[in-house]
Parts: C-alpha cells; structure tokens; sequence
C-alpha cells in the first residue's frame, strides 16, 4: 500500500495502537474480499455509485460484475422485506430507469449480464443494434420478465404456453419483442419460484442475473405496482383459470406492462423517435 | 497446571505474547479454533493467535460472550441469507463503537478466527458508516487519496450521470 496516514492526524486512539507496537490499520489494509463485502452490504444505489468515483480501488471492486450483482441481491433481499421503506426511499425510480434506457440507447456498449444477452437476440434477428425503437421494446419486454419472475411458477408456465395471436399486437408488443420474452421466460422458468412481496412473503430471485440497473427496473415495478397505478390483474393471474378465460386475461395482464412501458417511453421524450 | 479431563477452558495467546484463558464454548464461536480443538483433542497449551494483538483479542473475546449463546447458523446456511438486513442489534452497535483502526481490526480478526457473525457486524458497521456519503465524503471518512486523473474522474462521472439526481 501506496498510502501512508498523515502522521499529524494521528488521534490518540491510533498512538495507543501504535505504542502497542501495531501498524495502523486503514480501510485501505483490508484485502479486497472484505472491502467488497462492506460495500455489497450497502443498501442504496446512490452510495454504491458513489464508490466507483471514490478511488481506483474501490471502482475496480464496486463495478466488478460479482460485487455488482451481490450488491443488487443484497438490495433487492433488503428492501423487499420493507415495502414502506422501497416506498419511501426510491422516489423518482421511474425516472432513474427512464435515464438509464436513454443512456444506453445512446451508448451501444452495454455492459450488464442481461444487456449482453439482449445484444446477442437482437443479433440472432438481425436487428440492427442502432435500431433504438427496438431496444426499447426489449427493454419493455424485460419488465415484463422481471413481473413474470415475481409471479408464481404456474403463472409462468401459464405465460408461457400462450402462443402469438394478433390480440397481442394490440397490446403493443410486437411478435419478435414476444419471441425474445418468451425464450427469456423459458430460459428462467427454471429458477426458485417468486413469491408475492404482498403477502409478506420474501424474494427468491436468488440465482437470476441481477444487476444493478436490473435493481432499479425492479423497483420501479415495485413502486408502480405498490401504488396501484397500473392494471396488471395480480389476483387473475393467480388464481389458475379456464384457458379461454386465460387468454383474455392474459390480455389484460399484457396490456397493463405495455402501459407501463408506455408511461417509460413518455418519460424519456422523443429522443428514441430521432435516433 | 492440572487439566480437567473435559477441558472446560482454552488458553489463547496474541501475537504480543499475551496469553488470555478463556471458557471453551466461548472460544470456539470461533471456528477456527473450534476446528483445532476438534482436530488436536485437548490442547494444554495456549494457541497462538498469530494475526491478533491482546487488545483485539480481548474484544473479540467479549463479543463471543456476549454472543456464547447465540444459535450457530447451520454450516450449509446459503451466503445470502445472513444478509437480508442492515440492522445491527443494539449492543452490537455499542460494541462496534470504537475508532477506525479497532473496527477494522475487529473485522481482520473476525475473518482470521472465522466468526461469520462478528464478521458480518463489522462490514455492516462499516456499510452503514459509508451509507449516504459522497466520494469525496467517503475519502474524507477514511482518508483516502482520490488517485483518479481529472480524464478518468470524467469518464467516471459521465458513466454514471444518468444515475445522479438533478
């Protein structure tokens, strides 16, 4: 270590230590495991960013990958056991989500797990990568895969076997934004079922790719669904229905995400319409 | 220097040459030591504690006394789900409130010895500490050198500017 303590700012605490025959010991003497376990314990988004423009050590474990996820898990399990508190302590998340989608329309290098994987869709459909209007129907797709996680497995597999039909598209959604979700879904059915955060129950998205801008489209889920602004129909999707009836509500269901993902794409102007 | 045939208690010995007796059940909070004990059968000498000094030791002793009947989490407790909290209960939260340097060598000694709870503690003791700060705060908290050239303190900045209040 570089750094040495201003020997002047020594406090009498640290002179006992030294008379002890002790080095001092900085925040800075802690090997990085540790470091990234203080740092993966703090549960706001805002001090986690902060971090990466504190010094290059503290950047290269705060943004590495693994701390960012175990951070978001770590919020994620934090804030999910307090509604009141995710309430009061993300206002202006829509905004913050509606920022981060604009950054990254603008700037193609993305770097998240999940942003990677949506890359390499949009290759799959040879969808060119500058086609900002497609990125945000993905984007919009992947709230609604953040929704299905949280439902229970039954809903998934029930979201699932809905195939393509032209109701659909009145939604909003477009067959190839459907085809990308639908294989997302599949690919994720495997994971630990979601539990309800109403009824008092805790997350289980464990294993699922998180990351910190997967945290703040979570949470504006969170705030819009807490607040009853939206027209997802929690209690339809729940309760295992005839599938003529499912159909319809699935519908609905749809429709409530595309209004979300509607309210976004407001929020963020005409900016995508140019690009 | 009779030893009872069930050894009710350890000797422990800090890396400035300080040797501590303390009750077995207390001392084996720590699973380092538990594994010893376990391994070697009945230790009549005292186990050095090489990366600790008496002060600290001391500490992490009254911690694991305070804690001696606290449930032992289960072995194959998966990571996250000791993490579901930033509470520190309250006695805790006074134990933790020493400076810097002890709380840091608290949570070295806690990592050493293998006291997952301790551990746990101190990181969010020092989790809470940076909660609310700015960068140039949290460098000031801990006295840290801001080492970024003014290029790379503006790539930083613009990467994370759609995060940033307005």
């Amino acid at each position: 270590m570089k750094r040495s303590l201003e020997p002047l700012q020594r406090t009498a605490a640290k002179r006992k230590c030294l008379s002890a025959g002790l080095s001092i010991v900085s925040i800075l003497k802690l090997p990085n495991e540790m470091l990234a376990e203080i740092m993966t314990q703090i549960d706001d988004h805002q001090t986690y960013l902060a971090l990466y423009s504190t010094c290059k050590r503290f950047h290269a474990i705060a943004a590495d990958p693994i701390n960012r996820r175990r951070f978001a898990k770590n919020w994620f399990a934090v804030k999910s056991t307090r509604y009141e508190e995710l309430e009061s302590a993300s206002p202006g998340l829509i905004e913050y989500t509606a920022r981060y989608i604009r950054r990254h329309c603008k700037q193609p290098e993305l770097k998240s797990c999940r942003t990677k994987f949506v890359r390499a869709e949009l290759r799959k459909y040879k969808i060119p990568q500058a086609d900002a209007r497609v990125v945000i129907g993905l984007f919009g797709s992947s709230w609604m895969l953040h929704t299905l996680l949280w439902f229970d497995a039954d809903a998934r597999r029930q979201i699932l076997r809905l195939g393509w039909d032209e109701e659909r598209e009145h939604a909003g959604l477009e067959k190839k934004d459907m085809d990308v979700v639908l294989r997302m879904i599949e690919r994720m059915c495997g994971q630990p079922d979601a539990i309800d955060p109403r009824a008092g129950g805790r997350w289980t998205v464990e294993t699922v790719v998180l990351d910190m801008e997967d945290v703040l489209v979570a949470s504006v889920l969170f705030e819009v669904i807490g607040r009853g602004l939206t027209r997802i129909p929690w209690e339809m999707l729940r309760s295992p229905r005839k599938e003529s009836e499912l159909t319809a509500e699935a519908r609905v269901w749809l429709f409530g995400i595309a209004d979300m993902r509607d309210r976004l794409v407001c929020m963020c102007g005409r900016e995508f319409e140019e690009e | 220097m009779a030893t009872p045939s069930t050894q009710a208690t350890v000797k422990l010995q800090s890396n400035d040459n300080v040797v501590i007796e303390v009750e077995r059940a207390i001392a084996e909070r720590s699973v380092l030591i538990k594994n010893m004990l376990e391994d070697c059968g009945e230790v009549t000498d005292a186990i050095p504690i090489s990366n600790v000094n008496e002060s600290i030791l001391r500490k992490v002793i009254e911690w694991c006394e305070h804690h001696k009947n606290d449930p032992v989490a289960a072995e194959n407790e998966n990571d996250d789900s000791r993490k579901k909290t930033t509470d520190i209960d309250e006695w805790d939260q006074k134990f933790m409130n020493v400076d810097q340097e002890m709380l840091f060598e608290i949570i070295l000694a806690a990592n050493f010895l293998d006291i997952k709870p301790l551990l746990d503690t101190g990181c969010k003791t020092v989790a809470n500490m940076i909660k609310g700060k700015s960068p140039e705060e949290i460098r000031k908290l801990f006295n840290i050198q801001n080492d970024f050239t003014p290029e790379e303190e503006e790539q930083i900045r613009r990467e994370n500017e759609w995060a940033e209040d307005r």
